[in-house]
């Protein structure tokens, strides 16, 4: 495992395990101390061996390597824990999450043997990534910050080579980040007609 | 505040990215030609024996031993490689090798190169178990170990692995995993040998069983990091494929068949070094849902070693051909009743103008033969 990789991995675990670790801090209030104590004990238990792995080893092993994208949704909810006020509207992110939907709705199957063409194949060339890097700019230029972030992110990351992989698709998307977008979607839906459905009992 | 913060955060970022875009060296082109001793015939020297055969390990030590893979190195060693444990997919499943040394005519004793834990350690992540080791030999002299890991799920869960070795196999370096789907990298099996191209760079045929059954074809530099890769196949029916070159630009793809194909040796070309792939077609050749191997000879023809039955692996043989699309049966090398399994074979070519064989032995052993093209056509 390449240095920079074994980083991208131990992040990951951080990350998920400190996504998880915040959300239940804020919602008992915990002091941005607090919420900081913790995440020091999940990076401290990353590094944690069982059977010569790392603890981050076990969970890349069943999760796979996770993309820029769920990196930076995760990190989104992390620092908000840390005091630091993260300001994205529901638009900002419904357009995020359509967009990372839509692109996985695309990629996967194909990449699964389903229709004729391999969208995967895409990833290899540098002329995906000066795309990318354009609709980085037009997104910015557009107000959504999350897309510009992540296409550049994952531009940057590709050409340092800091996962395993030498396709861009690796540090575009992922399946997670594609189901939690699904969820993310449908959950805008269940409020209203909760609402509904408590205003009716009402 | 925040967006003052996050725009100067965002302008450093789009900076780096165009940078590394504008400084970094240029994709490396893929290579589209053949090299040229994947297809041209070579001479025959009359001294080579004309056949010879032995069984590789001993039996019940481990007791379940498949999928075996052999190759020349440039010294004349042959290094065989196979899987073995108390059965196929348990935990104690390692990856055995055996070396004959032609310096002094003899196989020394069996080895394993790697486990599944040495696995696990090198890659930093749990794997479950391993298989499927294909071993070659590079222009260079430099020899690649390509097998498959499983960390979650069966077979279809697989990723490819690759080790390297630069003194003829006596050192390996540490394992390294090879991305080749977005799907959480599941799903990419190896059976068949990788071929050289013209510029030194390698294509390595594999394929995926994960709810649909395809062919691809992967492209390596000659430090073998991945380029590119390439849809063998749109018909989600076939699996394992061999690729066999039959001029710079052509060449033929075997696979064994899967799901609703014809119990048939499938066969599909490409016209632009492995670029374009044609439809499937079945061959005349019977396929029991069985691996086959094909190597192009030494006199230009193709060679096939196969299960010709549609319906087990009991029978093992070698057929010819001219085109590829039709062939002629040479020698049947096993023929057992049953549940006799001999199976997986493997082809590779010597370095003096000979073929080795390696095969499955009913689960037991693994088998291994050298033989020339005098024994080929000889009267059986």
């Amino acid at each position: 495992m390449s240095d920079s990789f074994w980083v991208w991995t131990h992040l990951a675990f951080f990350l998920l395990l400190g996504r998880i670790w915040t959300g239940r801090a804020l919602h008992f209030d915990l002091p941005p101390g607090g919420v900081a104590s913790g995440l020091l004990i999940i990076g401290a238990l990353s590094m944690l061996e069982v059977q010569h792995i790392d603890l981050s080893g076990w969970l890349l092993a069943h999760a796979g390597t996770l993309s820029v994208a769920t990196l930076l949704m995760l990190a989104l909810g992390v620092i908000p824990g840390l005091g630091v006020s993260v300001s994205i509207s529901g638009l900002e992110r419904g357009i995020a999450h359509m967009v990372w939907l839509g692109l996985g709705i695309m990629l996967f199957p194909s990449a699964l043997g389903y229709g004729s063409y391999d969208f995967y194949v895409l990833g290899y060339g540098a002329g995906m990534a000066w795309i990318a890097l354009g609709l980085s700019i037009l997104a910015w230029a557009l107000k959504q910050r999350v897309l510009a972030i992540w296409l550049a992110l994952s531009v940057l990351t590709w050409r340092l080579q800091l996962a395993e992989s030498p396709n861009l698709w690796d540090y575009l998307l992922d399946p997670w980040i594609m189901i939690a977008s699904a969820f993310w979607l449908i959950r805008q839906l269940f409020p209203k007609r909760k609402t509904r459905a408590t205003e009716q009992q009402a | 505040m925040f967006t003052t913060r996050l725009n100067l955060i965002y302008l450093a970022l789009l900076i780096t990215a165009l940078l590394t875009l504008f400084l970094a060296p240029q994709n490396k082109p893929v290579s589209s030609t053949f090299a040229e001793d994947e297809y041209h015939s070579a001479i025959w020297p009359e001294e080579s024996p004309a056949v010879y055969a032995r069984f590789l390990n001993t039996p019940d030590k481990p007791p379940s031993v498949h999928a075996g893979s052999v190759t020349q190195l440039d010294n004349g060693d042959v290094l065989a490689v196979w899987f073995a444990g108390s059965r196929e997919g348990a935990a104690d499943v390692a990856i055995y090798s055996r070396r004959y040394r032609a310096d002094i005519n003899k196989w020394t004793p069996p080895i394993v190169i790697t486990d599944r834990e040495r696995t696990a350690r090198e890659l930093g992540r749990y794997i479950r178990k391993l298989g499927n080791p294909v071993i070659y030999t590079d222009a260079q002299g430099g020899v690649w170990l390509y097998y498959v890991t499983v960390s979650v799920g069966g077979w279809a869960g697989s990723s490819i692995t690759v080790k390297y070795s630069d003194n003829g196999g006596r050192r390996w370096s540490p394992a390294r995993r090879l991305i080749t789907s977005p799907f959480m990298n599941l799903s990419t099996l190896v059976k068949g040998s990788p071929v050289r191209m013209e510029d030194g760079q390698l294509v390595l045929p594999v394929y995926h069983e994960m709810i649909t059954k395809f062919g691809e074809l992967l492209h390596f530099d000659q430090q073998g990091q991945l380029l590119y890769k390439t849809r063998m196949t749109q018909d989600p029916e076939a699996l394992q494929p061999w690729l066999v070159p039959t001029s710079s630009n052509s060449g033929q793809a075997f696979y064994r068949r899967a799901g609703n194909a014809p119990p048939r040796v499938l066969i599909n070309e490409t016209s632009n070094g492995g670029g374009n792939w044609s439809s499937l077609r079945a061959t005349e050749e019977a396929n029991p849902g069985a691996a086959v191997s094909v190597i192009r000879t030494h006199t230009g023809k193709m060679l096939m070693a196969y299960n010709p039955t549609s319906g087990n692996r009991n029978q093992l043989a070698l057929a010819s051909s001219t085109d590829g699309k039709h062939w002629q049966h040479l020698r049947t090398l096993e023929s057992g009743e049953g549940d006799n399994e001999f199976s997986y074979p493997y082809l590779a070519r010597g370095n003096a103008g000979d073929y080795h064989l390696i095969y499955t032995w009913n689960r037991r052993l693994m088998r291994y033969m050298r033989f020339n093209d005098a024994w080929l056509e000889a009267e059986q």
